[in-house]
């Protein structure tokens, strides 16, 4: 009966401290939040929301990028994305990318979202919002700005209401 | 006669199972489904994408679909977080069957112990006397 009950005694502490490293893991991993102002901005590979193709930020490192998290349920997006567009077209000669992020959304919802706003930029598909926790996102919309050296110079938690404050934004990351 | 009670409790049972699997409601499918932005279930729940997905839902009942599609549909488009319950096949089985089988082990385990402390109890009565 000893030898029994050493391993069962074992066991229990064994099962006992994998439970806690577990727990452990997850808080430590639950509170991860890769994209901060002045630190590299998280890499990311997701499907277009249209078409076959990936949208991968590393194809993008070394020139400026505009970084935008929206759905099409969030009422300021609606708001924001004719600003964005307009944006896009002004500064894209200027070697900037936009790129979209379509999270927590229904794909048909969104292509429609991107038809009406006539959205030339990329958008990439997030719908189970794995970028939601490891960019730190708070609501919607959110936007970063990350410049050449592919440091994050500006993080948005709200919509640009004016575009002169977009503006100003893009401009700190092209400088 | 249990495996007769048992027989007739789940014959009872089926076709009720079988109707919600091929007619779901509104109201148990937004007792199932979870919103992403608020994490409660939809029927608690006013967050616009919550409401979003009720439209949804109420599109693909009125289409026809079955439960099972409508919520593979949903998976699809927001991952397994949206359903309130993990599935009861491959991986998200050990979800239910792990606290089955805690509590099995459990009741062995007290039922051993129990027995080992009447057995002591009783192997130490005379001494006491």
């Amino acid at each position: 009966m000893k030898p029994l009950k050493i391993a069962l005694q074992l066991g229990a502490v064994a099962l006992v401290l994998a439970l806690l490293g577990l727990f452990a893991w997850k808080v430590s991993r639950g509170s991860e939040v890769d994209a901060r102002v002045g630190e590299p901005a998280p890499a990311f590979d997701l499907p277009a929301l249209s078409g076959s193709q990936r949208v991968n930020i590393d194809r993008y490192r070394g020139r400026p990028m505009l970084i935008n998290f929206w759905a099409t349920w969030c009422g300021p997006c609606r708001d924001e994305a004719p600003a964005l567009e307009r944006a896009w077209r002004r500064y894209r000669s200027q070697g900037i990318v936009f790129i979209g992020v379509d999270i927590r959304d229904f794909t048909g919802d969104a292509r429609r979202f991107v038809d009406r706003y006539s959205l030339t930029y990329p958008i990439a598909y997030d719908g189970p919002a794995k970028l939601w926790a490891q960019w730190g996102l708070t609501g919607l919309p959110e936007t970063f700005l990350v410049d050449r050296d592919g440091r994050i110079v500006e993080h948005r938690i709200a919509p640009y209401d004016s575009e002169i404050d977009l503006h100003a934004a893009i401009e700190k990351a092209l400088a | 006669m249990r495996l007769v009670v048992a027989a007739l409790l789940a014959l009872a049972f089926a076709p009720s199972a079988l109707a919600s699997e091929r007619h779901p409601t509104q109201a148990e499918l937004e007792g199932e489904l979870v919103c992403p932005t608020c994490h409660t279930t939809l029927d608690q729940s006013n967050a616009p994408v919550a409401i979003r997905m009720k439209q949804f839902v109420a599109q693909r009942i009125a289409a026809g679909d079955t439960k099972s599609e409508i919520k593979e549909a949903l998976v699809a488009q927001f991952g397994k977080g949206v359903l309130a319950a993990p599935e009861r096949r491959g991986f998200d089985l050990l979800a239910w069957a792990l606290p089955l089988a805690g509590l099995f082990v459990g009741g062995v385990v007290l039922t051993l112990l129990l027995w080992r402390w009447t057995r002591r109890a009783e192997e130490e009565l005379p001494l006491l006397e």
